[in-house]
């Protein structure tokens, strides 16, 4: 089970994290709720192991092996749709699962007609969509997500989600995704994890009803509850 | 390769021909083929130019002088370059030497040169210390100015490092590398050619240019500039054509 | 439009500026150039006292370099001038209207060193000679000597021209830089003073003199004059030869006053080193008449070396001034 144990960080001057603990239900997604810059992209950090805490103990994830869906979109301009979502991949498995698994992703993510395009030819939101599929692509334990959909416009974004979770029943996994937006958050997750201020000692996490997606029906109450925390 | 006329390029011929129309007007008032010969007496002395064999052995003389300073030029750079872009303190470290060099004007090197090589040896040195200030700042800063957020993709993605290398920082280098090698390369000819007019090796545009100078053969002193800016135009358009392969993607 | 109708005007304005040269002239001033070094040393007394001569105003103007006294010439500005021989040569076949008028400075160079071992020209086999530059009169002789003395300047000998100017030359001898270096008066002399282990190993014109067994042999230096100038004042030229000459007697036999005159006129900055210069230029003015075969013979062996030093080919008869 994942789970963060006391964990204690600080930048210079400013501390971040408290003995803080949290658990992760596996397999699941959760969502981290909170207002922007309040520590949810150190977390992040944390579990990936990009940052050290200064006292405490993230375990829990496999192998470390993860993927990260960044806010920018972080592909390589000088690579096509295709080598981007291989790219990862090439130290990973042999050449004929990296085609296999390219090919099934861009067709999940729905870019088969743009695979030996150039991402400057692509639209921000069909860029995101690549770095979906290379992170699914990826054979990770963990997906990390930091705020990935901010920026693209409401449309866009309800295609996005029905991609992503299309690629994440392929092949459940892990998730752990930061947000500020609740709506995302409700729409994506199973679970939600409410941050309080900093400095970060302790997360308010509840379950939600149903299985993520559009037409999802939530107790009232919870979504009125996590409202009021997230004004505090 | 296509070649392909578009309308802009006819526009640049009417200038070009409106370049050659004013250069007649000019010789015909001067009236003197001793100081300005117009362009088609130029243009038949050129002629005769080509047509004799050790023109041609001038030219590749000239042009290899050129790609030798070239390379020594690139493997410096590559050296000291790198390692300034990833590390500030070798940067501190290689600066007073790369703005000394930057500096003192070019003609004060050759004449140091001169003096400490042989005279084969001049033009070689002075297309080499043009350029490779050029190269290094370039590729300092191309190193500076990578992305840093794809190395750390790569990071979490665990892509072993020598990928990392070829595939994320090399090729965003290339928009500076091919930005210093244009810059560099101009430099470099015109002052590979001026190291060849004062140190007058055997053979040489540089030392054509001085002989015609020399002997007041002026319509061969401009026909040897002319052969001069159009190598010097063909570098460049090379230049430009490998940077269309290599930055496709943009 | 109204733009373009502007340029065009400046245009043709600034081309018009050129094609008025220098119409407007005095007839009576004669314009004499001369060059820094020899040649001014052999026209010190008439600098400092002819002014005037058969109702012409004289003026006399000293340059630096041949190639700035060149430059006049193409714009046919001056109507007396003193350049190189050989330049004087390649001007008139490129069709610049000056004649030769007469010969004034002979032989000023001198091969020297701190070699002493070197007393013939076989001596110098696989020895480094420095000359000035490639392609300048004193390669140009030098070689010419060597061939006739046996020797392949270009594979018995190491020709360096790392030092590109007569100043460098002779600093790179004082310092000991060179060892063997073929330099010109009044720069021996002052090589000489700085360092006294210099000594002339070979003179030029003594050299000269041997191969083409002649008097006064290297005919260095020029007056040339303008050719439509001469027509019309054909005596006024004769003349001014016969004051050149005479001055240019006295400046051998009074070497002190002529020391003097040097400095003050700017040619040199050390009397001493001047009057000591002066016996090795071998001043002497002999008019165009009297010299036609050496200059023919001095130009041929420029059109060896390379017929376009001397604009392609040897000049003919109209080259010479005829009184």
């Amino acid at each position: 089970m994942p789970k963060l144990d006391k964990i204690s960080f600080a930048y210079p001057g400013i501390e971040l994290f408290q003995d803080f603990s949290m658990d992760i239900p596996e397999g699941s997604i959760s969502c981290i709720l909170g207002p922007s810059g309040c520590g949810k992209t150190t977390l992040l950090h944390l579990i990936s192991q990009i940052l050290n805490p200064i006292s405490g103990k993230i375990s829990g994830f496999p192998e470390s092996s993860f993927s990260y869906i960044f806010q920018e979109t972080r592909i390589l301009p000088w690579r096509t749709v295709y080598q981007n979502i291989a790219f990862p991949l090439l130290d990973k498995m042999d050449p004929a699962e990296v085609r296999d698994k390219t090919e099934k992703y861009i067709k999940l993510v729905e870019l088969s007609d743009w695979s030996d395009q150039y991402p400057s030819k692509l639209s921000g939101g069909m860029n995101q969509r690549i770095a979906i599929a290379r992170a699914f692509a990826f054979p990770s334990h963990t997906i990390l997500m930091d705020e990935a959909f901010r920026g693209l416009d409401l449309g866009l974004k309800n295609k996005v989600f029905e991609i992503f979770l299309r690629s994440w029943r392929e092949e459940p996994r892990t998730v752990i995704f930061v947000t500020h937006d609740l709506d995302e958050a409700i729409y994506l997750g199973k679970y939600i994890q409410v941050l309080s201020r900093a400095p970060i000692t302790r997360a308010k996490g509840f379950e939600l009803d149903g299985e993520p997606g559009p037409y999802r029906i939530t107790n009232k109450s919870i979504m009125k509850e996590i409202r009021e925390l997230l004004e505090n | 390769m296509k070649l392909s006329f578009s309308k802009n390029s006819w526009y640049s011929l009417a200038g070009g021909i409106l370049l050659i129309l004013i250069w007649e007007i000019i010789a015909l008032t001067v009236g003197s083929r001793n100081i300005l010969p117009g362009p088609w007496f130029t243009f038949k002395t050129l002629t005769v130019l080509v047509s004799d064999p050790s023109f041609y052995r001038s030219l590749i003389i000239t042009i290899l002088r050129g790609l030798i300073g070239f390379s020594f030029a690139m493997i410096i750079s590559l050296l000291i370059g790198i390692p300034s872009g990833l590390n500030k303190k070798v940067e501190s470290f290689f600066s007073p030497f790369l703005v000394t060099i930057r500096s003192t004007p070019v003609i004060s090197i050759i004449l140091l040169a001169i003096i400490w090589l042989r005279v084969d040896h001049v033009p070689v040195f002075i297309g080499f210390l043009t350029m490779f200030p050029i190269l290094t700042t370039n590729l300092s800063a191309g190193i500076k100015e990578v992305d840093k957020g794809l190395i750390e993709m790569s990071r979490i993605y665990r892509v072993k490092t020598w990928r990392i290398f070829l595939d994320v920082f090399v090729p965003s280098l290339y928009p500076f590398l091919i930005s210093g090698l244009l810059t560099a390369v101009g430099f470099g000819w015109r002052a590979v050619i001026i190291g060849e007019v004062l140190s007058q090796p055997k053979f040489g545009i540089g030392s054509m240019m001085q002989d015609a100078q020399s002997y007041l053969l002026v319509a061969e002193l401009i026909s040897w500039t002319l052969v001069a800016v159009l190598i010097g135009f063909i570098f460049e358009k090379s230049i430009g054509l490998i940077e269309k392969r290599v930055i496709s993607w943009k | 439009m109204q733009l373009y109708r502007r340029i065009i005007k400046i245009i043709l304005l600034f081309l018009i500026s050129f094609s008025c040269q220098n119409n407007n002239k005095d007839n009576h001033i004669v314009d004499v150039l001369i060059l820094r070094g020899p040649s001014a040393m052999s026209m010190l007394f008439m600098i400092d006292e002819m002014d005037e001569l058969d109702g012409h105003q004289i003026k006399y103007e000293i340059l630096d370099e041949p190639l700035q006294i060149r430059a006049r010439l193409l714009r046919e500005e001056p109507e007396v001038a003193m350049i190189p021989t050989n330049m004087a040569a390649n001007l008139y076949n490129k069709g610049v209207p000056y004649q030769l008028a007469g010969v004034s400075v002979w032989g000023t160079l001198e091969l020297i060193g701190r070699d002493t071992s070197i007393c013939s020209w076989n001596d110098l086999k696989g020895k480094r000679v420095h000359l000035m530059a490639k392609g300048m009169t004193p390669d140009i002789l030098f070689r010419f000597l060597a061939c006739e003395n046996n020797l392949d300047p270009d594979n018995d000998l190491i020709l360096d021209y790392s030092f590109p100017t007569h100043s460098d030359l002779a600093n790179a001898v004082i310092a000991g830089l060179s060892d063997i270096a073929v330099l010109s008066e009044p720069l021996i002399s002052m090589v000489h003073k700085k360092n006294v282990e210099i000594r002339t190993l070979f003179n030029l014109e003594q050299e000269w003199k041997k191969v083409f067994n002649d008097d006064f042999a290297i005919p260095q230096t020029s007056l040339v004059v303008k050719s439509s100038f001469a027509r019309e004042n054909p005596e006024l030229v004769v003349a001014f030869l016969e004051k050149y000459q005479q001055s240019c007697s006295k400046i051998v036999s009074d070497l002190s006053r002529a020391g003097q005159l040097a400095v003050s006129y700017n040619i040199l900055h050390d009397t001493t080193i001047a009057r000591e210069s002066i016996p090795g230029c071998n001043l002497k003015v002999l008019p165009s008449w009297e010299v036609k075969d050496k200059v023919k013979a001095y130009l041929g062996v420029f059109y060896k070396f390379n017929p376009e030093s001397i604009g392609g080919r040897l000049p003919d008869e109209a080259f010479f001034f005829e009184k």
